[in-house]
Order: structure tokens, then C-alpha cells, then sequence
């Protein structure tokens, strides 16, 4: 039988990097384009900005779960009628 | 800019740059073992990982990129490549690109200053993906600057290593033409780089030993004898080769000598006139004593346990 102390060596924990879709990287390019054009002062980034948060609900929501908040709040005001019927139809249930 | 680009298409290509400007050498460095990486960086790596692998969305903003000389974003490309260990060359769709990269170097519009200062790492890195590259001119253009400054950069150690790894007979060649047996010497911190790489490749003799033992500056000796003793196994002689520089005049020589000599060669530092040197060799010594009672102590208590039973 084997006695006495064995000396553990502490092992680096191995980083598994996520594999990503075509599909989820696109959106997580848009995400961070739109992240960062918000904050842009140049007059084609401001009207892109502007274009984007006019495009449909359904395409906007691709990225969401990359948009920061501040984003997504401009998405909400930008798609504000939208965003109210829903909520009044989601009252009503 | 192109004028017929969606607000969409606008985005994912302001996301390309963005993601490429930012460093990914954080995410890396805590993949080494320092900290666990979060999930946000784990998810740009992932993101440049398939970005490199599939190279339709990214290939033209580095066609892009290679044009204006962006340097910023094609380092990023190619450091994340490195980190990652992918050669883009072996994929086809980046032979191309990453050979006219790799060719840059030897542009007009490129100077050896340029190089040699760092502003061209993402070309270099180009260059040690590819097969056969011309290692000895770009070692020739940047040499030439080397030699006049007394501080060796990151980038002139990279050629230097791809150079002689490339060309051992050429390396060996210039470094004894150059600095071994030249009368005019390049400055001191060349010397070192040189001396280095050198004995790294396997060349040193007792001879050329000797001359390392003797430079003018004590730092390209020490960078010659630390290199000695960091590839040791090349050398069969390794003893004797550590012989020749236990008569060094400096003090940086004989400290190094005193703490990795083996044990039954640090009584040839006994003679030495360097205070420091002595002082360090008496803790050596010391240590060694301490080591041998330790031993003996161990030893016993072992018998003893052993009668006991």
C-alpha cells in the first residue's frame, strides 16, 4: 500500500473557448457596432445609428442580448406605440 | 463607407473593427493560468476564432486594413492567430493576404527604422506563418539599424531567431565575421542578442567561449553565459565551457557563475578578485554545507525508522 503525503501539483484551469455560429457571430458583430455608434459623434455613424433603431422589432431582436442598456432603452422610445399596444394587450390577458 | 450599405451592414462592419481594435491579450494572458477569463471574453474569442476560420467577412476589411496600413487592426488579427496557435497561411483563403503581408516588409514604403521599432508586427508575424520566407534580408535590413543601438528590440530578437533557426550555416557565418573575429564590433547590445543566439544555435567552442569571456561589456558576457546555462543540454562540454569564464574581470560574470555552477565546480571561483563575486560564492558554499547536513539528518532518521520496524 502506498503511504505518506502525495504532492499535488495545481493545474492551470483550461480554457474551452465557446465555438460560435455564423449566425450569433453576425449578431454579435451588429451588437457591438450598434454599441458603439451610439457613442459616435460623426454624422454617418449618427444617421446608421438612427436607421438601425427604426429597422422592425423582429430584426433588432437578433442582437439584443448583446445591446447595452442604453441602447436598448433608444430601441424602446424609438418603437414606443409598438411597445405600448403590446404591454395593453398583455394587460388584457 | 460604402454609399449602399444597410444600417445592418453598416453595423456588423463597424463590429469587425471594433472587435479588432480591442486587445486581446488580457483574455490570453489569464488563459495562462492567471485568472479565469469572463464570460465576455471568452465570447470576443470566440468570435475572432471563427472570424479567422472563416474568412469571408473578415478577408476584405484586411484587404482594407493592408491598404491604409492599419496597423492597430491587422496586429490584432495576427496576434489572435498566434495566441491560438492557427497558421493563416495554411488556410486558402488567406495564403494570399498573409503573404503579401509578409512581403510588405520589403516595400520602399517600409523602412528598416519602421521594422525595427516594433510598427510592423503584425507583417512579421505574416512572415512566420509562411514557408520558406526570406528570413536573411529582413535580418540584413534590420541588422544594419541594430547594429548602432545599444538597446535590442523584441522585434530584431524575432528575426534573429527565424533567421538563424532558417539559416544556422549563414547565422554562424556572420555572427563570427561580424563579432567573434571582427576587429570593428557593433555596439554592445547587439554583441548580446548575437552572443545569445549563438550559443542557443549550439555553436560555442572553448574558443569562441573565450571571446564572449572577454567582450568589452559586461553585458553581452552575461547574455552569452546566461544563454550557456539556459541550453546546457546542447553541450557536451558544458563544464568546460563554463570553465572559461571563472576568470572573468566582472562582477555580473561571476555572481551568475556563483549561483548556477554545479556544486563540484564552485571551488573555481575561489581565486576570483570580485568582492561581490566572493560573497556570493561563500553563501553558495554555505548553502551547500546546509544542504549536505540536511541530507545526512534525512538519512538517519530514515535507518532509525527503519530498525525500529
Amino acid at each position: 500500500m502506498q503511504t505518506g503525503t502525495q504532492n499535488l501539483e495545481i493545474v492551470p484551469e483550461e480554457v474551452q473557448e465557446d465555438v460560435m455560429s455564423e449566425e450569433e457571430v453576425v449578431n454579435y458583430l451588429t451588437a457591438v457596432g450598434v454599441n458603439s455608434s451610439q457613442r459616435q459623434y460623426d454624422e454617418t455613424a449618427k444617421k446608421m445609428y438612427q436607421a438601425y433603431l427604426e429597422l422592425p422589432l423582429s430584426t433588432l431582436v437578433n442582437a439584443w442580448e448583446h445591446l447595452n442598456d442604453q441602447v436598448k432603452i433608444a430601441i424602446l422610445n424609438s418603437h414606443l406605440e409598438d411597445f405600448k399596444r403590446w404591454i395593453k394587450g398583455a394587460s388584457n390577458v | 463607407m460604402s454609399k449602399d450599405m444597410t444600417p445592418a451592414e453598416y453595423m456588423q462592419q463597424q463590429g469587425l473593427r471594433k472587435l479588432f481594435y480591442v486587445s486581446s491579450r488580457h483574455y490570453h494572458r489569464n488563459s495562462r493560468g492567471l485568472s479565469s477569463p469572463t464570460p465576455e471574453q471568452k465570447l470576443v474569442s470566440a468570435a475572432k476564432t471563427f472570424l479567422l476560420k472563416n474568412g469571408t467577412i473578415l478577408l476584405p476589411e484586411v484587404k482594407r486594413a493592408t491598404v491604409e496600413s492599419d496597423e492597430n487592426f491587422l496586429n490584432s488579427i495576427l496576434s489572435h492567430a498566434e495566441d491560438i496557435e492557427l497558421n493563416l497561411y495554411s488556410l486558402p483563403d488567406w495564403k494570399k493576404p498573409i503573404v503579401d503581408l509578409a512581403e510588405s516588409l520589403f516595400t520602399e514604403n517600409t523602412s528598416s527604422h519602421d521594422i525595427w521599432n516594433g510598427y510592423r508586427g503584425y507583417a512579421i508575424a505574416a512572415a512566420g506563418m509562411v514557408d520558406n520566407f526570406k528570413w536573411d534580408n529582413l535580418f540584413s535590413k534590420t541588422w544594419e539599424v541594430q547594429k548602432q543601438n545599444n538597446y535590442v528590440r523584441e522585434t530584431f530578437r524575432k528575426i534573429l531567431k527565424n533567421y538563424a533557426s532558417s539559416l544556422p550555416a549563414a547565422f554562424k557565418e556572420l555572427a563570427e565575421a561580424e563579432i567573434f573575429f571582427s576587429k570593428a564590433k557593433p555596439c554592445y547590445a547587439a554583441r548580446g542578442a548575437i552572443y545569445s543566439q549563438y550559443v542557443e544555435s549550439g555553436f560555442l567552442t572553448l574558443k569562441t567561449a573565450r571571446k564572449i569571456r572577454s567582450d568589452a561589456s559586461s553585458d553581452s558576457s552575461v547574455a552569452g553565459l546566461k544563454s550557456l546555462v539556459e541550453n546546457k543540454e546542447k553541450y557536451f562540454n558544458y563544464d568546460d565551457l563554463l570553465l572559461q569564464f571563472t576568470d572573468s574581470k566582472y562582477d555580473d560574470v561571476i555572481i551568475l557563475l556563483a549561483d548556477t555552477l554545479p556544486d563540484y565546480l564552485i571551488t573555481s571561483l575561489m581565486g576570483t578578485e570580485s568582492y561581490h563575486g566572493k560573497r556570493r560564492v561563500e553563501r553558495r558554499l554555505e548553502q551547500i554545507e546546509a544542504d549536505k547536513e540536511a541530507n545526512k539528518k534525512a538519512a538517519l532518521e530514515g535507518q532509525l525508522e527503519v530498525s525500529n520496524v
